[in-house]
């Protein structure tokens, strides 16, 4: 799914995007909160909004709601609920039309790594990751096209991240999904967006592949945006030494290159 | 310094198996361990938010045997999110537990003092953080717990995390601080890292640090800077870990 943001403003914020259709687009924010209210596509827009090149229409928009999923950051309104509930109302509130519901929650379950003993914990007792991937198990209820995620990997450790990564990848290669992931872990979004989106004081600062923004520290240090270590680690080697390494995600990958030029 | 927490064999359900820890008074200790390994469950124990058997000992005494309030005035906890507001500002809230010039001090050290006159429903969930965080140190407690600060004050993190720290050596607080990124905890005193009921690993963070392969194994992930040094020390590159890159860049091509 392609969307084309056009001149949307929303609280008095104007943004102009293009969300790029079967990948990981990654949307760098520090307040993600107005950037989520536009993702829910809720009234009043102004502004254009055009979706696989077709302008949206009130008939279009509900169509896209439901070909839509949100993974939201936290869920303390039913702290109380019990997982199996939790997912049966999300099936209730988003009117989807199941033949099976039990069988697709225990799916939505399976998919993302979680057995069906989970259907009886209430969500108090979770720990903070697997309320995230309850959250995920939850915006996979309605088989949606495009998913949307606000900060989904802040708690997971290497298994888990790793698990949840080769899930999505599996997702945007096998099944054509596009995703937008919110967050402002800088870290994680060069590592694994291939698309990415800079938006700093409301502004859009740059968009563009993430293989080729990487390329750009001098601009993102100018505007002050955060660098990964290990991106910065480059840089630094070429500014103060003038020795040339090339960009790498992987300590080991870095070490050996550190190795050829010493 | 003597123990100032104490935990003994613990066993929790079948989440902890024989858990053994001694935290000594004014430092600054972190507990981490892979997804979970019960770290948020181990500080709503401490903070007696789940009742336990007696295995826990704080200044000496068995945890059940204080009375709620003299616990609290030993011991303040801070889990994202979990507060209840009684007033309807912040400013009347935060006076519920110091006076105004305290107030005045840390919320403008904290350069917070424009959320005094909001109220609850107009902070953000990194606000409501930073109060929660703000409500505990002024109880004055002398154990603070903090649980997984990140999630929710994201690129401030450090920041509050060092204001903490010099706040510590101002009160002689002992801090225990709870999360999964290991770059939270660099500067803390002594490590834990819990993983299948019990402590895996457990030393000055310093020493810990260096063991990057069991880390990594655990499932945890170093911060870049210290993980490179470790490896670049093992090619015999580097002579010291440094958490800085341009120190270490400087030490490779002197």
């Amino acid at each position: 799914m392609e969307i084309i943001f056009d001149k949307l403003r929303k609280d008095n914020r104007e943004f102009n995007f293009t969300i790029k259709n079967n990948e990981i687009n990654g949307i760098y924010c520090l307040d993600s909160k107005i950037l989520m209210r536009v993702m829910h596509f809720n009234k009043p827009i102004e502004g254009k909004i055009k979706v696989n090149k077709k302008e949206i229409s009130e008939e279009y928009l509900k169509e896209i709601k439901k070909k839509t999923s949100i993974v939201e950051n936290n869920f303390k309104k039913y702290y109380q609920t019990r997982v199996y509930e939790l997912m049966y109302y999300t099936i209730i509130e988003k009117n989807l039309i199941l033949k099976n519901p039990k069988k697709k929650i225990v799916d939505s379950l399976k998919i993302v790594g979680l057995n069906s003993s989970y259907l009886d914990r209430q969500l108090c007792t979770l720990s903070s990751s697997e309320k995230k991937q309850i959250q995920f198990a939850l915006a996979l209820l309605s088989n949606p096209e495009l998913i949307i995620m606000d900060e989904p990997f802040i708690n997971y450790d290497l298994k888990t991240s790793k698990k949840m990564w080769m899930l999505i990848q599996r997702m945007k290669d096998q099944y054509n999904k596009t995703f937008i992931w919110i967050s402002h872990d800088i870290d994680n979004l060069f590592k694994y967006s291939t698309n990415l989106i800079i938006i700093k004081n409301n502004k859009i600062l740059i968009e563009g592949k993430t293989n080729e923004i990487i390329q750009k520290v001098e601009y993102l240090k100018k505007n002050k945006i955060p660098i990964p270590p290990i991106i910065d680690f480059t840089y630094q080697v070429k500014k103060e030494k003038n020795i040339c390494l090339e960009y790498h995600n992987d300590v080991r990958d870095i070490l050996k290159d550190i190795y050829k030029h010493v | 310094m003597s123990d100032i927490i104490k935990i003994e064999n613990f066993k929790y359900q079948n989440l902890f198996e024989n858990l053994n820890m001694s935290i000594k008074e004014h430092s600054f200790t972190a507990i981490t361990g892979p997804n979970n390994c019960g770290k948020t469950t181990l500080m709503r124990i401490l903070n007696r938010a789940i009742i336990t058997d007696n295995y826990i000992k704080i200044d000496k005494r068995d945890i059940n045997d204080y009375l709620i309030e003299d616990y609290s005035k030993l011991v303040q906890c801070v889990i994202p999110l979990e507060v209840i507001f009684h007033e309807y500002s912040i400013q009347d809230e935060l006076l519920n537990y110091a006076n105004q010039e305290e107030v005045d001090k840390i919320t403008s050290e904290l350069k917070l003092k424009n959320l005094l006159k909001k109220n609850e429903k107009q902070l953000s969930t990194k606000e409501i953080v930073l109060i929660q965080i703000i409500i505990a140190l002024l109880k004055k407690p002398k154990i603070l717990l903090l649980d997984n600060l990140k999630e929710y004050l994201k690129e401030d993190t450090m920041k509050v995390i060092s204001f903490i720290k010099n706040y510590q050596k101002d009160k002689n607080l002992t801090i225990v601080i709870a999360t999964i990124q290991l770059e939270e905890i660099i500067d803390s005193d002594y490590i834990y890292i819990i993983k299948d009921g019990k402590v895996e690993l457990e030393g000055e963070t310093r020493l810990i640090l260096e063991k990057d392969n069991i880390i990594n194994k655990i499932g945890l992930n170093l911060p870049f800077s210290i993980d490179l040094s470790v490896k670049l020390k093992d090619y015999n590159l580097l002579n010291e870990i440094k958490t800085d890159n341009l120190k270490i860049i400087n030490d490779i091509w002197k």
